[in-house]
């Protein structure tokens, strides 16, 4: 993720620093840890998911501060399974060839 | 020097609102304009200033004219809004003595308008529609679990939205839903988007509605159909591109801030309110708008809604159409929450509301992206 020395990681990415302007701006790593800001259980598919119904879109507030959106896997789709402020990781998946970010449980293993 | 009062002297929606499958979503917006036009006995003729979202030089051709003023700005649903806010500007400097704002959509039949499709370049494509968003539904309800939990609140909290504004739509002929609806019958509803059930969502629909704006001493010599409507304050914020990046997840700071500066140009405040529209695509938005807006505290928009202050007979009515939820909803409702606005103002709607002498307007643009507020008054 794009970070400006001065006023922190930028997300979305974008060339700049939208506070004082700066760049170009250095990629850096995060720790691939967050909490679950927000959530919602969709029942109808989109686009390339249509095998998926029921899945879980999440808010995830990084452990640095940006949030994320992404799916939630590793846990039965049913809102007793998710509370605001539970622990999850990212993974990587492989998506019509695009590598994208995507979450589960601290300590699951998990890859979709 | 004080700048001059302006005021809203037509109003109308089209001639069938709902499902139109043989009307395109610029006859819409036309046949709302001309309607809007007879209000004030005037004709294309007399335009000189025209807004909308749609192209503002093909809404100025189809209705006939050749403006000095034009506004295209598409901030989402609440564009009609900030419409509103910059024909105020227009009127006041003399860029335009009489502007029209039209709204036109076939977002259910789909007539002359190109195929729905999502954006995925833009930041909320790559970053949020990619995880399956099918719809607004899975992105604008996003955040509503973080509200629910901070204030410990549960799924009856979105239900009771429906439940009150239902008792106004039953009142609406035109509503598309008018059935009174109770807790259970929201809860019983076929699930969409967890918590949100198909009755605490927008249904698509086609529609127009339009308005006639002058200033009050051009109006003063109009041979008008019922009494002028004062803008009284408007305010505007874009927020950002989507709901993931709102400020806060339990707030939203375009509805917090061009509400304050519409009660601020219109020299009010809550207690000056006697009606209230807050744009509801989904259940969520009228209970951030009564905290964000200041008529409640944070967190006890449901039980103020819950308690019947908002349902007909209560201390202060709001969505008094049913809402986006209830009435109409094109895609773009915020025609529609202005429209109803102003026929409370005028004593005409079908579900009148008695001595409103102040309304307050509050639209929505995009997922939490925009917001735009109008204040109306009688003169």
């Amino acid at each position: 993720m794009p970070k400006c020395e001065e006023h922190g990681w930028v997300f979305p990415p974008r060339p700049h620093c939208p506070t004082c302007g700066t760049r170009p701006l250095a990629w850096q790593q995060l720790s691939g840890r967050g909490t679950i800001a927000s959530f919602i259980i969709s029942h109808r598919p989109g686009m390339g998911y249509q095998d998926e119904v029921p899945y879980f879109i999440i808010i995830v507030d990084t452990a640095e501060g940006p949030r994320m959106v992404g799916n939630l896997y590793g846990v039965p789709v049913t809102p007793e399974s998710v509370t605001i402020g539970m622990p999850v990781e990212v993974f990587f998946e492989d998506r019509e060839g695009v590598n994208v970010p995507q979450w589960r449980p601290l300590g699951s293993t998990v890859t979709a | 020097m004080k700048a001059e009062e302006i005021v809203i002297v037509g109003a109308s929606e089209s001639a069938e609102i709902g499902i139109v499958p043989d009307v395109s979503a610029m006859g819409l917006a036309i046949d709302s304009a001309l309607r809007a036009l007879d209000d004030a006995g005037l004709t294309p003729a007399d335009v000189d200033g025209v807004a909308g979202t749609m192209h503002p030089a093909e809404l100025a051709l189809q209705l006939g004219t050749r403006p000095r003023y034009a506004d295209g700005t598409n901030v989402g649903g609440c564009s009609y809004m900030l419409h509103v806010r910059h024909a105020v500007a227009a009127l006041q400097t003399g860029m335009a003595s009489v502007v029209v704002i039209m709204h036109g959509e076939s977002g259910r039949s789909r007539v002359g308008v190109p195929a729905m499709s999502m954006d995925m370049t833009a930041a909320p494509g790559q970053f949020e529609r990619i995880y399956g968003v099918a719809g607004t539904f899975s992105m604008f309800t996003l955040p509503v679990m973080a509200y629910l939990t901070k204030y410990g609140l549960d799924e009856t909290a979105l239900a009771e939205v429906s439940v009150a504004q239902s008792r106004w739509a039953a009142q609406h002929p035109r509503a598309l839903r008018q059935k009174v609806l109770t807790v259970d019958d929201v809860l019983s509803s076929s699930m969409i988007s967890w918590p949100f059930r198909v009755l605490e969502c927008c249904p698509l629909t086609d529609g127009g509605g339009a308005l006639v704006l002058t200033t009050a001493s051009r109006a003063a010599d109009m041979d008008l159909k019922y009494k002028p409507v004062v803008v009284a304050g408007t305010g505007s914020l874009v927020e950002g591109a989507g709901s993931s990046f709102m400020e806060d997840l339990t707030s939203f700071r375009a509805f917090r801030e061009s509400s304050a500066e519409a009660f601020r140009s219109a020299d009010m405040n809550v207690n000056d309110i006697d009606h209230l529209m807050v744009y509801d695509a989904y259940a969520h938005l009228p209970l951030y708008g009564l905290e964000d807006l200041g008529f409640v505290g944070k967190g006890e928009a449901t039980d103020f809604i819950r308690s019947g202050a908002t349902s007909p007979g209560g201390s202060l009515p709001m969505n008094t159409n049913g809402g986006g939820i209830m009435y109409t909803h094109t895609g773009m409702y915020g025609m529609f929450a202005l429209q109803e606005a102003v026929r409370q103002m005028r004593g005409t709607s079908p579900a009148q509301v008695d001595g409103v002498q102040t309304s307050f307007v509050q639209g929505v643009g995009g997922m939490f992206a925009a917001a735009g507020a109008v204040v109306l008054r009688q003169p």
